[in-house]
């Protein structure tokens, strides 16, 4: 029990790696195709998070956070140490340091490499204990749910790397290696989305999933790259004080905006995240990735894909400078608007769930975005943070559940076919209605309604004293309402009511306990007291969340004590947007987390109403709502016509460059090859008929010339002696003649 | 006027005689006839011989004359022969039926 932490968390690490490999290499020849190896595995990881979590609560309750870190020099990116910008970059006015660039790659241990390590802090931990607990749910229940697949072998292998490649994820204390996993997290949904790939929409899914994600990627490259040119380094500290220091304040005008380096920089950190999270624009790979089983997509929406893009945000927090925050703010408010509304009119339950993902992960940006350290608000950051940690486990549950329903009911997935199944499936039921009180923010009872009303009351009062954004908190309580009508819709449809399809009804069943277990695991999980804290409406509010998980400041990475000072006023006057008194923005708060309770009960007991009006007493017929509605009914239906859009927008000019180019390859490139073919047949046949003619002709012409001859010759040659006696009898006469002078 | 016969009048029926043996050899196509203008011929030539051991007044001509003689008895035996074979295998004599060697 006495090893060390750190070590721990590599085991965490190489556990799944390890089974990845094993599974990868021998999955046919070992029993059972090798699931047991990796379900064990992933149960010791849990205990070893477990462990982690345990040491990091019992240090947060001591006073002592949980920081751990080692690093290692690994490559050789630049022989003369870290890149130093030509530019010096600007400081604050004042005696702030005058060295700006104080990377550790100057550090004579690692002779001018690139250091990449290991980070263990608490948000780590906690991230450890989600990923392996939520991974491990996953695993078990896919014995039951992907029994008798064709592919179980690599089913298990393929699920090992991606826990693994989300547990190097939250372990690294660097962006490169962060890309790197994050790249393989990527590829590993890729495979999993993909796993049916038999079916042309799987395959599809997964290729969409794969690009679309791709796209935000690239930005994510260039931003990091952005930053190791001025930073020199790829460590999370280093660019920290390096930023602290005032460096990458450079301007710079890209589309007609003015914004600092540090604000394009983060710009492009965050357009990885809103690939990888799904967030407007980039969230239309979400909902087809429910191709994949579904227990896959209870990880990929729980811990191991979506949760990538939210961490990332959420740890490189320090860097976004106010005016990035906003813009996250903005697009996840928008995401989970957007969202919200297409979940109300989809049919397919896994659809429904997708959308209410992707609602959800855009409450987690707009916490973090409003929860900036200069004119933010602090609970916004960790109840970002802390939503993330909450509806990954309910949303595992959700999907879970879901599969349980869909297995029981043969793959039939669409909810109109479903219908009283809470007589058939007791336990499925249940728990998918904790689940869903837990998505739904039921007040008080579920970890949900703590975390999201923290986001809520956070945007609140963001608005409060930025005033051009109240928008954010009303939207967020708006979509508030609609996540209770649409998850409500979707319980009334699935388990009240009479069975609208009796044969499916008639051989529904409960699923084994394989599956039921890790259900009720997740719903003790989602219930209130993973997500309340005891002294509740207060600003310094305690949970075992905001013990654990500090707020990052930069502050905290000045270089030099005199500059902590200068940084301490600095933030006590910024910590709550202008310099007005503590009390003040006290009240405000109240005020505001006042609003939220209120408004989000409120919101949720209007949700609830309607679905319960519309789908269990049936007072108004959806059908009638739906054709009342038209015009919006079909535009939510077709999801706001963003993949028409961007059929229209991307892929229809890509197919019709890809035409182009293809043209171009027939006529043009073909076509020298093509001369190049003719010219030398052409060649070839000249010189074909020079040798056959000239050549050939001389031979065959000497020969013949010379048969000729000879015919001609043996005219004289006809055997009769007598001849040949007048023939010498003429030559002697002509020789006489010619020789004999009379 | 007395006609002297002298060397030119031998010579001359010398080759009368040569060109009928040559004649007879190229125009007839019976072995014999053939045979028989090889013998006149021959015989030109002795007389030819003769004649010109006459003119000389020595007697070498007349020694080879004798020497021809000889050689064409030995001549007609062979040929004769020859001439028999080849009634023997093609029932004829005619020389231009004897040309199965041609093709």
């Amino acid at each position: 029990m006495n090893i060390e932490t750190i070590y721990l968390a590599i085991a965490i690490f190489l556990l799944p790696l390890g089974a990845f490999g094993i599974l990868a290499l021998f999955n046919r020849r070992l029993p059972r195709g090798g699931d047991w190896l990796a379900i064990g595995v992933m149960g010791v990881a849990l205990a070893f998070s477990l462990i982690i979590f345990h040491r990091a609560m019992a240090g947060a309750n001591a006073g002592q956070p949980l920081r751990k870190e080692r690093s290692w020099a690994w490559l050789l990116l630049n022989r003369d140490g870290g890149y130093v910008s030509p530019v010096a970059p600007q400081r604050p006015s004042g005696g702030v340091p005058s060295h700006p660039v104080a990377p550790s790659t100057t550090d004579p241990s690692s002779d001018g490499r690139v250091r990449v390590g290991i980070l263990l802090d608490g948000l780590t931990a906690v991230m450890l204990v989600v990923v392996t607990l939520v991974s491990f749910v996953v695993f078990l229940y896919s014995a039951g749910y992907m029994k008798g697949d064709v592919r179980y072998g690599r089913y298990y292998a393929s699920l090992s790397l991606f826990s693994a490649s989300m547990l190097g994820l939250v372990l690294s204390d660097n962006l490169l290696t962060l890309y790197i996993f994050w790249e393989l997290v990527g590829f590993c949904s890729y495979v999993l989305i993909g796993h049916w790939f038999e079916r042309k929409s799987a395959a599809d899914a997964a290729l969409k999933a794969f690009v679309t994600t791709r796209i935000g990627d690239v930005g994510m490259l260039i931003g990091i790259l952005m930053i190791y040119w001025n930073v020199g380094s790829f460590r999370f500290e280093d660019i920290f004080r390096y930023v602290h220091s005032g460096g990458m304040s450079q301007e710079v005008t890209i589309l007609g905006i003015h914004g600092s380096l540090r604000f394009w920089a983060a710009i492009g950190l965050f357009l990885g995240a809103m690939g990888k999270s799904a967030q407007f624009p980039f969230h239309v790979w979400l909902p087809d990735a429910m191709e994949g089983p579904t227990p896959v997509s209870a990880l990929i929406h729980a811990a191991t894909m979506v949760a990538a893009g939210v961490y990332l945000v959420g740890r490189m927090h320090p860097f976004f400078p106010p005016e990035a925050l906003l813009f996250v703010a903005y697009i996840g408010v928008s995401t989970a608007a957007i969202s919200a509304t297409i979940a109300m009119v989809m049919d397919d339950i896994k659809q429904v769930l997708a959308y209410s993902t992707i609602s959800q992960l855009g409450y987690m940006m707009l916490g973090l975005g409003v929860g900036g350290v200069e004119g933010g608000v602090a609970i916004g950051f960790l109840f970002g943070l802390y939503h993330l940690t909450t509806h990954a486990f309910f949303k595992a549950g959700l999907f879970l559940g879901s599969g349980s329903v869909i297995h029981a009911m043969h793959h039939e997935q669409s909810m109109w076919q479903y219908g009283g199944l809470a007589r058939k499936m007791p336990v499925t039921c249940v728990t998918f209605l904790l689940f869903t009180l837990a998505l739904c923010g039921f007040p008080y009872l579920s970890s949900g309604f703590f975390t999201k009303d923290g986001i809520i009351a956070a945007a609140l009062e963001f608005g409060m004293f930025n005033s051009g954004q109240r928008i954010l908190g009303w939207l967020a309580l708006a979509v508030a309402a609609l996540t209770s009508f649409y998850m409500f819709r979707l319980i009334f449809l699935t388990f009240t009511g009479r069975p609208r399809n009796e044969h499916l009804y008639h051989h529904a069943h409960e699923s084994p306990m394989v599956m039921a277990l890790p259900l009720l695991l997740l719903a003790v999980l989602s219930l209130g007291f993973v997500g309340s804290n005891r002294t509740f409406g207060l600003i310094e509010r305690e949970s075992w969340f905001s013990r654990i998980v500090e707020r990052p400041t930069l502050a905290k990475y000045a270089i030099q004590p005199a500059a902590e000072t200068t940084v301490g006023i600095h933030e006590a006057k910024t910590t709550h947007g202008a310099a007005e008194g503590g009390h003040e923005s006290e009240e405000r708060a109240h005020l505001a987390h006042r609003m939220a309770v209120v408004g989000s009960v409120a919101a949720f007991a209007i949700g609830f109403a309607i679905a319960f009006a519309i789908y269990y007493l049936r007072w108004i017929d959806a059908s009638k709502i739906a054709t009342a509605c038209r015009p919006i009914y079909v535009f939510l239906v077709n999801k706001w016509y963003l993949d028409h859009l961007y059929r229209v927008m991307i892929v229809l000019p890509y197919l019709a460059v890809c035409y182009a180019i293809r043209l171009f390859d027939t006529y043009i490139i073909d076509a020298i090859v093509n001369l190049c073919g003719w010219s030398g047949r052409g060649g070839s046949w000249v010189a074909g008929e020079v040798d056959s003619r000239v050549v050939d002709g001389a031979v065959n012409g000497t020969a013949w010339t010379t048969g000729l001859a000879g015919r001609i010759l043996r005219q004289t040659q006809t055997g009769l002696v007598r001849s040949y006696i007048l023939f010498i009898i003429v030559g002697v006469a002509v020789l006489v003649l010619l020789f004999v002078r009379v | 006027m007395v006609l002297q016969i002298g060397l030119t009048h031998y010579l001359v029926v010398a080759a009368f005689l040569f060109a009928m043996g040559v004649i007879a050899c190229v125009a007839r196509r019976n072995a014999v006839g053939i045979l028989i203008g090889i013998e006149l011929i021959l015989n030109a030539a002795n007389v030819n011989l003769v004649a010109f051991s006459r003119y000389w007044g020595n007697l070498e001509g007349q020694v080879f004359a004798l020497f021809v003689i000889v050689l064409a008895a030995c001549e007609v035996a062979v040929a004769l022969a020859i001439i028999i074979n080849l009634f023997h295998g093609f029932g004829t004599v005619e020389v231009d039926y004897a040309s199965k060697m041609k093709k």
